[in-house]
């Protein structure tokens, strides 16, 4: 880990320790930050502690800049997420927030400051067909026409290719399965669904419960293959582990969700990278801290360089073959050998000829 | 305090390449650059202007010439942020243009600290005359000569409303102009300084016009709305000046704002205020000379 | 005086959700944001006068008739009568209202 990384990991545990920071070292934390998606959540972090005063006046400036930006991402999920209703109440079945959306939509902590990209659902598999034309009856349009790309996301993945609205340029991922079905981890996805909390103010709109909220996110970050939003996706897990430890319940959850669903080592990851990098307090929280170190040290360094993505200048020599590594891995984990060469091969292919033109 | 004229040749190319961090009103961007163009076009129409002392700086941008075949072979630069090159790459040449455009991207982009709208704003007496950009209406002409003849020049292209106060804040920046404008210009003031032309841009020929050394000394002097005015250039039109609604005016406005939609409520309320506080113009004209005129009458 | 008889199937309206409206008005002219919808338009009074009651509470047509009505003169009733819908449909479009 390098002294900026590691600036940048100080500045997400103590944000009441900024104003020892020099201009030079703001100039290079405002970047670092901004790129990692987390420069809103340290500005409402620092307003939290009472440290706003003590920031150069450039800072506040930019920060000022970047809550406004989280601002208003918050007000375009709660539009979308009511016009995307709107377009499917009717059909009367069960719609599930995964994600961003379900942490606005539910009100909870890692929506705070926090940037968003595309809307994640998922509803029943035997209605797929339904809910798209539905969608595309209210302007939203698939924008993945090749047929490689629609095999890949509708047999492999799992979900419709993303589809953006035709005027304000909003995208849906709309999952029928958590996680793929190809996954080697093979998850029961039915057991995810198990436990739906409801959103209030919308008939037929849920998010994941509790435990399963923790345990898809973290499946999602340690599988993941493009690693620019993991320092970020690891604050939701702080946020999230947080807020739910002290709900009646929860913990013991959390345990027996993860063994029935197989995924006991995405939560471990997530255990202990929370405790590492953010120095979450597990034990204070009631979480039994990972006691000797079960992630190998190769995964580990993976990892690290993976974390360290959020900027060019976070980052130690390596990290490209290792970024390379990730990626590889994500596939490897979603798809099966036989499926995970020619999908490859595709992919080199179309970016060589892209890169041609 | 350093401005650029007091470098020589050789300390500003040394700076440039290392990364000089230039001041233009409330924003410092910290450029690097090693074209000649970048250069020429900095020491020429930026001689002015401050050089701050290494801090934090609002902008890290680069105009660079890219590892690979368009190093040598048709030169090409490509402009980035932050490391990220958000523009395809352009012929050497219009090495200036792409810094220009780029620190107008930055702005346009970030800058939410304000209220940015599309448009150009000049200050006489003490009240700003706001010029929104309708495309082809040959606002950049009129802004040129209107800074020429007596108008400290606040922006050519991207005006900062003060979220809390609402007062308009300068960036005394170069005036972007295009293909038959720059002859005019030429012509109309003697006083009139431009940097390279730069051949073939996706607007045609383009150069930028030197700020005056008053513009740039008030650099950090903001001042409140007077008017809002729509200039429309249209041959052998009489110079005519008619109340535009206020309420249309708000709608344009907001309509051509970088960042009005990023604000939210916020937004709402600082161009309600300045709206408020405006008075509100069409104008047309052929000749200059009527509309020298008519913005003189205007701010007396 | 026209009758709530003038509107038989009484919808019931109210601002948009999922965010906020914002209106000011310049010299008689009423314009209106959605920070949801995100669109800023300038409206005609009766459209201003429509949402000032919708911003208060939902309102169905009759209703909506009943508290405009007392606005305006009894001439300009009937042209009210006729626009209403018009303008509600017109609102309708913007997104800034809908169906309660």
């Amino acid at each position: 880990m390098n002294a900026a990384f590691q600036r940048l990991l100080t500045a997400l545990r103590h944000p009441e320790k900024m104003a020892s920071l020099s201009e030079p070292e703001w100039d290079a934390l405002l970047r670092h930050t901004r790129n990692a998606s987390l420069l809103s959540r340290l500005a409402l972090d620092v307003r939290a502690c009472q440290g706003w005063d003590t920031l150069p006046l450039r800072v506040r400036q930019h920060m000022r800049a970047a809550t406004f930006v989280a601002e208003r991402q918050i007000r375009a999920v709660r539009w979308e997420v009511h016009k995307m209703h709107e377009a499917l109440e009717h059909m009367g079945i069960p719609i599930v927030l995964l994600k961003g959306a379900a942490y606005v939509m539910d009100d909870l902590p890692p929506s705070r400051g926090r940037l968003f990209g595309d809307i994640d659902l998922l509803v029943p598999r035997d209605r797929l067909g339904d809910v798209e034309m539905q969608l595309r009856l209210h302007g939203w349009h698939g924008t993945h026409h090749d047929a490689y790309d629609q095999r890949y996301y509708r047999e492999w993945m799992h979900e419709l290719p993303p589809i953006t609205h035709i005027t304000r340029g909003s995208t849906l991922d709309v999952h029928h399965n958590i996680v793929p079905l190809t996954a080697r981890l093979k998850p029961q996805a039915s057991g995810l669904l198990a436990d739906l909390h409801p959103i209030p103010g919308y008939s037929n709109l849920y998010r994941l419960g509790n435990a399963d909220l923790i345990l898809h996110s973290a499946t999602h970050l340690f599988h993941e293959g493009e690693w620019t939003h993991g320092l970020r996706d690891l604050v939701d897990l702080d946020a999230l582990l947080r807020h739910f430890a002290s709900k009646p319940g929860f913990l013991n959850a959390l345990h027996a969700r993860a063994d029935t669903l197989g995924l006991q080592k995405p939560l471990q990851y997530a255990l202990q990278y929370t405790q590492a990098l953010l120095l979450t307090p597990l034990r204070e929280l009631g979480l039994s801290a990972p006691s000797k170190k079960l992630t190998n040290p190769l995964i580990n360094r993976l990892f690290m360089h993976g974390f360290a993505s959020a900027h060019p200048d976070l980052s130690v020599p390596g990290s490209r073959l290792a970024l390379f590594a990730l990626y590889l891995r994500s596939h490897w984990l979603r798809m099966p050998m036989h499926l995970l060469l020619p999908h490859l091969l595709h992919k080199a292919l179309a970016r060589s000829k892209t890169a041609e033109e | 305090m350093m401005r650029i004229r007091d470098f020589s040749d050789r300390e500003l190319a040394d700076r440039l390449a290392q990364g000089l961090d230039l001041r233009t009103g409330p924003f410092i961007f910290h450029i690097q650059s090693r074209d000649d163009p970048v250069f020429s076009g900095l020491r020429r129409l930026y001689a002015d202007f401050p050089v701050s002392e290494a801090g934090v700086r609002d902008f890290h941008i680069s105009v660079c010439r890219p590892a690979n075949l368009r190093r040598w072979y048709r030169p090409q630069v490509v402009f980035k942020h932050d490391r990220e090159s958000p523009f395809k790459p352009l012929p050497a040449n219009h090495a200036f243009a792409s810094l220009e455009w780029g620190m107008n991207w930055c702005i346009a982009g970030y800058a939410h600290h304000f209220l940015t709208l599309h448009a150009a704003v000049l200050e006489r007496n003490g009240r700003a005359v706001m010029l929104p950009g309708e495309p082809g209406a040959g606002k950049s002409t009129l802004t040129a000569a209107l800074s020429l003849s007596g108008w400290r020049l606040l922006t050519d292209e991207t005006a900062l409303v003060d979220l809390d106060t609402g007062v308009l804040w300068p960036m005394a920046r170069p005036v972007n102009l295009k293909n038959h404008s720059i002859d005019i210009i030429q012509a109309f003031s003697s006083d009139a300084v431009f940097g390279d032309k730069a051949f073939d841009t996706h607007k045609g020929t383009v150069s930028h016009l030197k700020p005056s050394l008053d513009t740039v000394m008030r650099m950090d002097e903001p001042c409140r709305i007077g008017w809002v005015v729509f200039p429309r250039w249209q041959a052998d039109l009489p110079a005519r000046l008619t109340r535009r609604p206020r309420a249309d005016t708000f709608v344009y406005a907001a309509e051509n704002s970088f960042n009005y939609s990023v604000l939210g409520e916020t937004g709402f309320r600082a161009l309600e205020r300045l709206i408020r506080e405006a008075e509100c113009f069409d104008f047309h004209y052929s000749r200059l000379e009527d509309a020298l005129l008519a913005f003189d009458r205007l701010s007396t | 005086m026209m009758s709530t008889s003038t509107f038989p199937e009484t919808r019931s309206w109210r601002i948009a959700p999922a965010g906020q409206l914002l209106t000011a008005e310049f010299d008689g002219q009423t314009v209106v944001y959605h920070t949801g919808a995100g669109h800023t338009h300038w409206v005609s009074p009766v459209a201003a006068a429509v949402l000032n009651c919708l911003k208060r509470s939902l309102h169905d047509e009759a209703g909506l008739y009943e508290s405009l009505s007392e606005l305006v003169s009894q001439e300009d009733l009937l042209m009210l009568a006729e626009s209403l819908r018009e303008t509600l449909d017109h609102l309708k479009n913007l997104s800034l209202i809908e169906p309660a």
